[in-house]
């Protein structure tokens, strides 16, 4: 099964980022986390996100096109990436989702199943 | 004036509610097996005594709680299980199955003549082992017993599995339902299969308190204390119930002792033993030696030795490595496990040196694939690796444990760790 693994920061967290002092250590997490998904052959994806500072978002109200700077939703916590895992289980992808980073940081992470379009008739 | 009242209203509230929270902890597994019992309808008894439990926390902080709380419970358990059932059918369901002997709940278990009555064990007891019937599916043997024995809601049980909820709560229906459908018998068991039942629920206490980040450690040790209670007569005879009793008190009279006061992780070796629970460490040691007394050992009381062997700290100052490298041995022989092969190795290389825990280690290689995932072999290997020399391997294996660590304060101290290895700092066994 694939599954997305949602990182969801706080923004204490994912200002750490860019923190001289704290940075070493987030930075240190984050690629060891990803080391260890790739190590056991589970990882299949996945990306980093700049902040939703950084976001634009476009949608139609009305009639109307509206681009917006931010996020589309804003949320308390903030998506600061997601991984893509191979795993057998829901249970196989929550023992992962648990040792993220994220989750030890006051965020978390959230789990969907990913699917393939059905087939075109 | 409006402030205090309502402060104090509150602190009632709370001293009522922290005392039904005990009553449940206390008496919830033999309330449900008493309702359960009759029509082994153990769902059906989980909701009304549900119902209950709401009541009393609803009426408690008013009128005061009841002279016999748990007689109150069960009563108005048994009534609401009788309005639940009102709603179905009718002929369903006799009133007179339902029916139990209130008096005998909290009525002293002793007979007239001074000795404890053993033949009506205590009803919490039965439920603990029908948790571990044969015809139980064991993955869902330590869930069911946590569920009923001690009413632990599942959505705790499955963040401490790190399971999906909906889908643990699915398979404890499911198991409820086929205990209900096959008549399984509430009774204890008897003879070799309450002995070989005993070692099931021995099993499934030891899985509690190790599950999670050890959410269910006092719950454990209160289980093992309560199939050891030599006033039900179910293990106390048992020098490995006793063994399991003593380790899980060990483990809990330490716990506090594992962060300090910044909320950072102790490893056990740099604990302040101080902080360790004096009383709880002396009744392990005293339950100890009486499961000593048997001279029949076994893995627990094996396990509850080696932590022994580490409070002795508190007493000598010193820790006898080379003891607890062979407790270990002793252990691998009888029970091999891959957490105790990274305790043997840890301890082989504080008693003889670094290579003497790595070559325990190598031992993993040849199944390579069990330990990749598993932290604790890469959090023992980085220090160990780090001590002969091997800066590149000890950083690899510390990245390695730090990816895998569900802990936020052990991460921490792994990373601190890694910046010392980083910066030149060889192990302590150099």
């Amino acid at each position: 099964m694939q599954f997305a693994l949602i990182v969801y920061e706080t923004p204490q967290a994912m200002a750490a980022r860019t923190d001289p002092e704290r940075a070493p250590a987030y930075w240190a997490s984050y690629l060891a986390y990803s080391r260890a998904l790739a190590e056991a052959g589970v990882f299949a994806g996945g990306t980093g996100l700049e902040p939703p500072s950084e976001a634009t978002s476009v949608c139609i109200r009305g009639a109307e096109r509206s681009v917006q700077d931010g996020p589309f939703i804003e949320t308390k916590e903030l998506l600061g990436g997601f991984f893509l895992i191979e795993v057998a289980t829901i249970d196989d992808a929550l023992l992962w989702g648990s040792r993220c980073p994220s989750v030890t940081m006051g965020g978390g992470v959230e789990l969907r199943p990913t699917f393939a379009p059905p087939a075109l008739v | 004036m409006g402030d205090t009242m309502a402060e104090s209203a509150t602190t009632e509230t709370s001293i009522a509610g922290r005392a039904i929270e005990r009553l449940a902890r206390e008496t919830y597994g033999r309330l449900l097996a008493i309702v359960a019992a009759r029509t082994r309808d153990i769902a059906a008894a989980e909701d009304a005594l549900g119902d209950a439990f709401a009541e009393a926390i609803e009426q408690w902080p008013r009128t005061g709680a009841p002279q016999n709380p748990a007689g109150w419970l069960i009563t108005v358990a048994r009534r609401r299980a009788i309005d639940r059932q009102r709603s179905i059918p009718e002929g369903m369901l006799s009133l007179d199955d339902r029916m139990v002997e209130v008096g005998s709940l909290t009525a002293p278990r002793h007979a007239a003549d001074g000795t404890t009555e053993t033949n009506g064990m205590d009803e919490r007891l039965s439920m603990l082992f029908l948790c571990a019937h044969p015809s139980v599916d064991a993955a869902v043997r330590m869930p069911l017993m946590l569920q009923t024995v001690l009413g632990i809601e599942v959505r705790r049980i499955a963040s401490a599995l790190v399971t999906s909820p909906s889908a643990l709560a699915q398979r404890l229906v499911r198991v409820k339902t086929k205990i209900h459908d096959s008549d399984l018998s509430f009774a204890m068991p008897e003879g070799s299969e309450l002995e070989r039942r005993r070692g099931d629920v021995m099993a499934c206490i030891y899985a509690a308190a190790s599950v999670g980040l050890e959410s269910f450690m006092d719950e454990a040790l209160w289980l093992a204390d309560s199939l050891a209670d030599p006033h039900t007569g179910a293990a106390s005879s048992d020098p490995e119930a006793l063994g399991l009793q003593a380790l899980l008190g060990f483990l809990v009279a330490r716990r506090g002792a594992r962060r300090d006061a910044e909320g950072r992780f102790v490893p056990l070796i740099a604990q302040d033993p101080s902080r360790w629970s004096r009383p709880l460490i002396d009744r392990s040691e005293a339950i100890l030696a009486r499961a000593a007394q048997s001279g029949r050992f076994g893995r627990f009381q094996l396990e509850a030795a080696i932590q022994s062997a580490h409070c002795a700290r508190l007493r000598t100052g010193q820790i006898d490595w080379p003891a607890i490298e062979k407790l270990y041995q002793a252990l691998l022989s009888i029970a091999p496990s891959i957490g105790a092969r990274c305790s043997a190795a840890a301890a082989a290389a504080e008693s003889r040196g670094a290579a003497a825990g790595l070559s325990i280690l190598a031992e993993f290689t040849t199944d390579e694939s069990r330990v990749s995932d598993y932290q604790p072999y890469w959090a023992t290997k980085a220090p160990l690796l780090a001590a002969i020399g091997d800066r590149e391997g000890a950083l690899a294996a510390y990245e390695r444990a730090i990816g895998l660590c569900d802990d936020g304060a052990v991460r921490v101290w792994l990373t601190e760790r890694a910046a010392d290895v980083r910066g030149g700092v060889i192990g302590r066994w150099s």
